[in-house]
């Protein structure tokens, strides 16, 4: 799939702090993004329902309230609206069993919350290149 | 002396080691030669000879043969050297003068050399007369005259070789000592090899000493006779007479003692030698298990011969053969009674069974007779049960009899009773007579019965009795073993041998069973046929009345297909003993067949009423029990004891069993040991390692009243043993015992795995709570962490911008004050897991009031109202009191919308009122406190879910929180064996309930 414009990215993140450096750090990675944000699974949902928003990414953090990251996930990935749609966990931890959980539940990655913003961008870059070979 | 001049003359004398400077600083012109400058060539060069050999040579010259020798010979002269240089010869070897004094004349006179091999000599070389062995010749060496002026000698010692050739010899013959098999034959032996070495042993007399040391008897001699009037018969050692002192002091030693051979023995004997020994040498033949030796052997010495080391060695290894031949003759005699005992056991067990199995017949007789009277003659107001009952005492008590007389047979074969008498017979219609009284069996059975005899007849010499015994028991056999199909029966004549075989359909024998077939007590395990009794005896007995006919008997067998007996016997009568062959027979006959018969009509009997047997019977009585019993009247006899008071269960074999134990899960089973298909022991092993039916108790029926079966039984987990026969009371208690300790068992293993499924729960809780633990390290800890040191990476990016710096400081600064918080808490919530702090009473008005002031400034910024009831006083911990109450306060405070009202009421509730608590705890007391706002509240699918670490229902940016507090709130409330639940709805506020014990 080519992808004229920008690429659309949504991140699912209670913190607004994460929301904040999210955006700064993929900004630098000079592709032209379009952030978007739920601080909750409820919210998520809400706003990918019936296919309305169709970003070409989705980021998920594991910790937030009411309904985990992993809940979201599991939820997304019965989405049939979603089926081509690569799901990253973006999270502080990187626990080893909660990555295998992850991945179980169809993760295309799980990306650690690097507090280097260098390490970040450039792992944003990996994942958006590797988003537009496809 | 020689001067200097002379040297070249004398250059013969050059050398030669001692000898060499000896013959030169002899005074040589004092003697019959003169000086040595004067001495013939053909000496010189002799002596230029001697001198230089290793060989031990000595030259005699002159008419008196003055001695010249070398370095080699001074072992030979010993003690005459160095004076033997330069003197006569006959003075020299004055004591063997008379020997070599001829040979050295031939020499001197005659001009002939001479050579002697291995010539005894006794030389006093060390001062005392010595047996010596040399090789040595006499060469005559001339002079200047032409004549013999004197002789050259060579010599070889040859005495160690001689002397340990003869030890050599004497050992070889005692060497056969370890083959006797009695000790008059080793002494024998003993003898005969000492008397064969005369130089060794001059004398040597054997005495076996007894047990108790007590008295020494003559056994064995050389070079004495036994009956020389010298020696004692028989020595008392205990108390021994003078000239046996030093005898039985040697028994006591036990060990090997010289002595001068002074007293009576003196004369004894002298061997080979001209003098009797000087020395007698007593060797004790030792036993390792004895006090006291086995025997005592005392040896005149050799006396010419030095006891020495060699000599004492030689003595002790003959000690030791003797020792080992009388150890192995003794061994084998130990043996030899053991077998005769074993034999008298075996005999005596034989007569045993004889005489039992006749004293079992009359009383069987006695019994069987009125049994059929009854049975012929049955009174009108006999109830069918009664009948039956008779009929079962008839039928078992024909099957006594049988079992008693394959007993009888066997004992008379084994006692080597059983007297033939072989009569020419027509083997074919004869047999096929025998046969026909098994058809009415077989064919109610429901098999195929088939004889074929041929067309002709074949005559044979049989005994009619043995042979309606080898027929009988092989078509009982086919008929135990043969469930459905058919049993054949073939009779032919072929090549001067008649050929029986029965072949079946039965369920045939496992390969590694046939080898074993016909020997005695063999039984096959766990074959699934009629019956499983027997005695093991029948093949056997089949195969021993066949080879008294000289004939043999084979089987072929595929399992599951089915057997093949072969027995052939020749025709004629050649080959049978001709006392015991008749032409007619005269006795009448008919005697046993009935057995054969109605053991197998019996076995029918019983398993018709097997088929019949009742499993489906339903009624109210409690427990049931199981019995696995292959004979079916043991079976109702069972049943009928235990009936009344329990439901029962009925199987014939192990497989049948182990079924209705999985189905019916019986409170007891109660199992023969041998039976057919499976037997008790398979059933036990197969119930106790089914973990579903493991705890069920199994008693085993044995008739073995043997240990053996007993500890197989323990070893395996049988739970209890009942021995045939036993009383009726026996078996009652025993089951009710059984079922009583089993039932109180389960209640017990109930319980423990209720305590044991509590338990782990608990560990389950502990676990999540450690995982949750972990969880908060890996995240809640690194998030606040992380994004401060994010937000200083930020800042240096931007250069430390002022503006923007600013905004990240601040960042950074909520974020160590959330880590901080997060910190606090967790700490709280650990500390709560140490038990041990006081209990005191706490009233929670005062706690509540407290609060209320440490709140104060959050309750007026957020102009709530707190509304507090009459609260109870509490048995429970100051410092958790309040935090709990501080928590939930504080949630109420922070969950709120405008205007917070937080209300705590208290009351009384009882066990049953708490939806949480378990129905044991329906009649304790506790106090309700309940805490309500009217805050935003919370969706109810949460209200257990709040509890839990960690769990935020709202985000960060809205309500700040760790998620820990209303999980201290809930451990808080457990520790205090309280419990605690919450109920909301979005926007109605919510609700804490806690209940604490009074």
């Amino acid at each position: 799939m080519m992808i004229s414009g920008n690429i659309s990215i949504l991140l699912v993140d209670d913190d607004v702090d994460d929301q904040e450096i999210f955006q700064l750090t993929m900004q630098d990675t000079g592709t032209g993004v379009e952030c978007e944000f739920a601080s909750d699974g409820i919210q998520a949902l809400e706003k990918l329902g019936g296919g309305a928003y169709e970003p070409h990414l989705i980021f998920i953090d594991i910790n937030m309230p009411k309904m985990n990251g992993m809940e979201l996930l599991a939820e997304l990935k019965q989405n049939p609206w979603l089926t081509q749609t690569p799901i990253y966990i973006y999270s502080t931890s990187d626990q080893k069993d909660i990555v295998t959980k992850c991945m179980e539940l169809g993760a295309s990655g799980f990306m650690k919350k690097s507090p280097d913003i260098e390490e970040l961008r450039r792992e944003f870059s990996q994942v958006i290149g590797n988003r537009l070979a496809l | 002396m020689t001067g200097p001049n002379e040297q070249t003359t004398l250059e013969f004398l050059a050398g030669g080691g001692e000898m060499g400077r000896r013959i030169r600083e002899f005074d040589w012109e004092a003697t019959e030669l003169g000086s040595p400058r004067n001495w013939p060539q053909s000496l010189k060069t002799c002596i230029r000879i001697m001198l230089s050999s290793k060989q031990p040579i000595w030259i005699g010259w002159g008419p008196n043969l003055l001695k010249f020798y070398n370095d080699a010979y001074i072992d030979i002269v010993r003690g005459k050297h160095p004076h033997a240089l330069g003197e006569p010869a006959s003075v020299v070897w004055k004591d063997i003068w008379k020997d070599i004094e001829p040979m050295l004349s031939r020499a001197m006179e005659r001009d002939e050399g001479t050579y002697e091999e291995s010539r005894l000599l006794i030389m006093v070389r060390s001062g005392f007369p010595e047996e010596t062995y040399y090789t040595f010749s006499y060469t005559p060496v001339l002079g200047d005259n032409g004549r013999p002026e004197g002789i050259i000698c060579y010599n070889t010692a040859d005495t160690e070789r001689i002397l340990s050739e003869r030890a050599l010899k004497t050992m070889q013959q005692l060497d056969s000592l370890g083959e006797k098999k009695r000790e008059d034959e080793v002494f024998a032996q003993v003898g005969r090899a000492l008397s064969a070495n005369p130089l060794d042993f001059p004398f040597a007399v054997l005495y076996r000493i007894s047990d108790d040391g007590g008295y020494a008897r003559l056994v064995a001699t050389s070079g004495a006779d036994l009956a020389d009037p010298l020696l004692a018969r028989q020595i008392s050692l205990a108390e021994p007479d003078e000239r046996h002192e030093q005898l039985a002091w040697a028994v006591r030693q036990n060990r090997m003692t010289e002595a001068i051979n002074s007293g009576h023995w003196k004369n004894l004997a002298k061997g080979a030698w001209d003098v009797p020994p000087k020395y007698v040498v007593y060797l004790p033949i030792q036993s390792a298990n004895r006090k006291f030796p086995l025997a005592l052997l005392a040896v005149g010495l050799n006396p010419y011969r030095k006891f020495d080391e060699a000599y004492r060695n030689f003595l002790q290894q003959i000690a030791d053969r003797i020792a080992l031949g009388l150890g192995n003759v003794m061994a084998y005699e130990e043996e030899q009674r053991r077998l005769w005992v074993l034999e008298e056991l075996d005999k005596a067990k034989t007569l045993f069974f004889t005489n039992i199995s006749h004293e079992f017949r009359t009383p069987l007789m006695l019994m069987l007779g009125p049994l059929e009277e009854l049975m012929n003659h049955r009174a009108p107001e006999w109830t069918e049960e009664q009948s039956i009952k008779v009929e079962v005492t008839h039928r078992n008590a024909l099957r006594l009899l049988k079992l008693v007389n394959t007993l009888l047979d066997f004992s008379r074969m084994e006692g080597g009773r059983e007297h033939a008498r072989f009569v020419k017979t027509d083997l074919a219609s004869y047999t096929q007579n025998l046969a026909s009284n098994f058809r009415s069996v077989v064919e109610r059975a429901e098999l195929e019965f088939e004889v074929k005899t041929g067309s002709n007849t074949c005559f044979a010499y049989v005994d009619r009795q043995m042979w309606e015994k080898v027929v009988f028991n092989l078509l009982s056999n086919a008929f135990k073993y043969t469930l459905k199909g058919k049993i054949t029966l073939e009779l032919d004549a072929h090549a001067g041998q008649v050929r029986l075989s029965v072949s079946d359909s039965g369920v045939g024998i496992p390969a590694h069973e046939l080898p074993h077939m016909f020997e005695r007590f063999h039984r096959v395990q766990n074959s699934a046929g009629r019956t499983y009794e027997g005695t093991g005896i029948g093949l056997s007995l089949t195969r021993e009345l066949i080879g008294l006919h000289g004939g043999t008997i084979g089987v072929e067998s595929t399992e599951g297909m089915g057997s093949c007996f072969t027995v052939t016997i020749p025709e004629g009568k050649e080959h049978l003993d001709a006392s015991q062959v008749f032409d007619a027979n005269a006795e009448v006959e008919d005697a046993i067949s009935d057995f054969y018969v109605s053991e197998a009509e019996s076995l029918l009997a019983s398993s018709r009423k097997g088929l019949v047997a009742d499993n489906s019977r339903n009624d109210n009585r409690q427990d049931c029990i199981l019995i696995a019993d292959d004979n079916a009247d043991m079976r109702e006899h069972i049943r009928s004891l235990l009936g009344s008071k329990y439901k029962t269960l009925i199987a014939s074999n192990g497989v049948e069993a182990l079924d209705l134990i999985r189905n019916h899960r019986p409170a007891l089973v109660l199992s023969d040991i041998m039976m057919p298909e499976m037997d008790g022991i398979g059933l036990l092993r197969a119930v106790k390692s089914d973990p579903a039916v493991c705890h069920t108790p199994v008693i085993l029926i044995t008739a073995r009243a043997g240990e053996e079966s007993r500890i197989e039984g323990i070893e395996i987990g049988a739970d209890d043993y009942i021995v045939k026969p036993f009383s009726s009371r026996e078996l009652i208690v025993r089951a009710q015992a059984q079922i009583r300790m089993s039932n109180e068992r389960n209640r017990i293993t109930d319980e423990l795995e209720r305590k044991v499924e509590q338990r782990t729960q608990e560990l389950l809780n502990a676990n999540k709570e450690l995982e949750s633990f972990n969880y908060v390290a890996s995240h809640d800890l690194q998030e606040p962490l992380r994004k401060i040191q994010t937000f200083i990476h930020l800042i240096e990016r931007n250069n430390f911008d002022s503006e923007l710096s600013k905004g990240y400081f601040q960042k950074i600064y909520t974020s160590a004050e959330r880590m901080g918080e997060l910190i606090r808490s967790v700490l709280s919530y650990s500390r709560l897991s140490k038990n041990g702090e006081a209990l005191q009473q706490v009233d929670l008005n005062k706690v509540i009031e407290d609060i209320r002031i440490d709140f104060e400034l959050a309750i007026q910024e957020k102009q709530a109202v707190l509304v507090v009831g009459e609260l109870p006083v509490v048995r429970a911990n100051l410092l958790q009191m309040s935090q709990l109450f501080s928590n939930l306060i504080s949630n109420s405070l922070k969950f709120s919308a405008v205007a917070p009202e937080i209300r705590i009421t208290g009351g009384r509730k009882t066990g049953s009122e708490i939806p949480l608590a378990s129905s044991e705890l329906a009649h304790r007391s506790y106090h309700y406190i309940c805490v309500s706002d009217n805050g935003i509240g919370f969706e109810p699918e949460f209200s257990e879910k709040i509890f839990a670490l960690f769990q935020r229902l709202h985000r960060r940016s809205e309500y700040a929180g760790t998620g820990i507090g209303l999980s201290i709130v809930k451990k808080i409330v457990e520790q205090h064996d309280g419990f605690i639940s919450a109920e909301s709805h979005p926007g109605e506020g919510a609700t804490f309930h806690v209940w604490l014990p009074a």
